[in-house]
């Protein structure tokens, strides 16, 4: 709580980080779609009214104006990785970590693959005979996917690494005390900041725009979209809040809509803290999440979380206002239910 | 949220239940707008019954600590924010009359019984301060 936030980067390699990244992300692919651009508009006075936009199994199967290419080329090229540059550098705030880096390089990545993908598809069928069959995609496909992996890489390599800390422990507000016979339990929500939904319904909102055209225009293939806009909304609703209670009976947390949820009884509960945890430098993101040291956790937001130490298995961890006092309940109870550490609670019960 | 209560104590299980969001509300841990758990949750985590918790959110909507909507259940009222204000002076009054030895409960009804003549007293002083 004091001024000092040890999960933060330092000020100078993060102001190198945020630079490198801000010219692989956004830089990058504004060169790059602006030379694809130039050299697709130089082109499409000598194009055919019509040219194929789809492949299908057997080869083309839609056809389009050649202009077609110039916003899939603007879209997938420049829009995304800037669009994906600005949620990252709001999400990951001053704590810089290896999930901003990635996101960084497929930024770029996403520009290389879009210009070589409308480039390629384009220049196969520019001296293309009039009703001559036109070629498979293939060719075309693997070596964007390769411009993808390459682009990808290097800027992946000239990001600097920022290794994230793990966040303190938070020492607990109070000792709960618990009278003979008291059922004593805690229970409270939480959920993603504002931001974060609003970030993530315009996410949706777009997946759902481009699902509606592709299915609209008939394009082979918009009923995956249409499957991805079901599974991307389910996955906001199931993540976004979760119900947590610590009960005599040990640990519990469930999305409001019941699912995912997970139990810990209170015997398999090791120990309780409170830490205080970046989603981004810890866990790459939001949600339901695997950690890059192994905890597992619900990570809706930054600051102070309850971790569960669970026996002969990884810590589990959400985040949540007031973890101090839920992780001192569930110390108490766990301190309560152990014979061998008996005498550390009667200490502990003398004085109260 | 942290919510206690007692079966075998002489009190009322709402009471304690409401006592429990009264204490929250004093320790800052309840601030106006916070939502309180449904009470199909609470009554389930404490293993007691929903109507208990129920009785307990209406007495605080009585008291004017949480406002009931329809569909969006008990919410911490904004007349509640008084309340922590006054955290740290009933802390010191209670830890006070306990070195004393003057029980809680005594000092309940005390406070209590206390409202009734300070209103009546102010009432007559008001004309004599408006006389000279």
């Amino acid at each position: 709580m004091t001024a000092h936030d040890p999960t933060r980067t330092p000020p100078s390699p993060l102001r190198r980080a945020r630079l490198t990244f801000f010219l692989v992300a956004v830089v990058v692919p504004i060169v790059i779609s602006a030379i694809g651009v130039v050299v697709l508009l130089a082109w499409l006075p000598s194009m055919p009214d019509q040219v194929a936009i789809h492949w299908g199994v057997d080869g083309a199967d839609g056809f389009g104006p050649a202009s077609t290419y110039v916003w899939i080329l603007l879209g997938v090229g420049l829009v995304l990785p800037v669009l994906m540059a600005i949620i990252t550098l709001a999400a990951v705030g001053a704590q810089w970590g290896g999930a901003a880096r990635l996101m960084g390089a497929l930024a770029a990545g996403m520009a290389a693959f879009a210009t070589v993908l409308s480039l390629g598809s384009l220049a196969m069928q520019r001296d293309l005979a009039a009703g001559a069959d036109v070629p498979g995609i293939g060719l075309v496909l693997a070596g964007s996917f390769a411009a993808l992996a390459a682009v990808g890489a290097v800027a992946w390599a000239v990001q600097p690494q920022v290794r994230p800390e793990s966040g303190p422990t938070l020492e607990p507000r109070q000792a709960v005390r618990i009278a003979e016979g008291e059922r004593v339990v805690w229970l409270a929500t939480t959920s993603m900041p504002r931001a974060a939904v609003s970030a993530l319904l315009l996410l949706l909102f777009a997946l759902v725009a481009l699902a509606a055209f592709m299915l609209g225009t008939g394009v082979q293939g918009g009923w995956v979209a249409a499957v991805v806009v079901v599974v991307v909304a389910f996955a906001m609703v199931a993540t976004t809040a979760f119900r947590v209670r610590v009960t005599p009976e040990g640990f519990a947390a469930r999305a409001l809509i019941g699912w995912p949820r997970i139990t810990i009884p209170l015997d398999e509960v090791e120990s309780a803290r409170a830490v205080d945890v970046s989603p981004f430098g810890e866990f790459g993101g939001w949600g339901w999440r695997i950690g890059l040291d192994g905890r597992t956790g619900i990570v809706t937001r930054r600051g102070s979380a309850i971790e569960v130490e669970r026996r002969g298995r990884p810590p589990f961890l959400v985040t949540i206002d007031g973890a101090e006092e839920a992780a001192a309940l569930l110390q108490t109870f766990v301190d309560r239910a152990r014979p061998h550490g008996a005498h550390r609670t009667d200490q502990g019960k003398a004085t109260s | 949220m942290l919510i206690r209560v007692d079966t075998d104590s002489p009190r009322p299980l709402y009471d304690q239940v409401a006592a429990s969001v009264r204490s929250d509300i004093l320790a800052g841990a309840l601030v106006p707008g916070d939502r309180l758990p449904a009470a199909r949750d609470v009554a389930e985590a404490l293993d007691i019954n929903q109507h208990t918790v129920l009785h307990a959110y209406q007495r605080l909507r009585n008291e004017g600590l949480v406002d009931l909507r329809r569909g969006r259940g008990a919410v911490i009222a904004a007349s509640a924010a008084p309340l922590a204000e006054l955290a740290q002076d009933i802390d010191a009054l209670v830890r006070r009359a306990g070195a004393l030895g003057v029980s809680a409960e005594t000092l309940a009804g005390i406070v209590h019984a206390h409202r009734d003549p300070r209103s009546e007293t102010k009432t007559p002083r008001s004309p004599e301060e408006v006389s000279p």
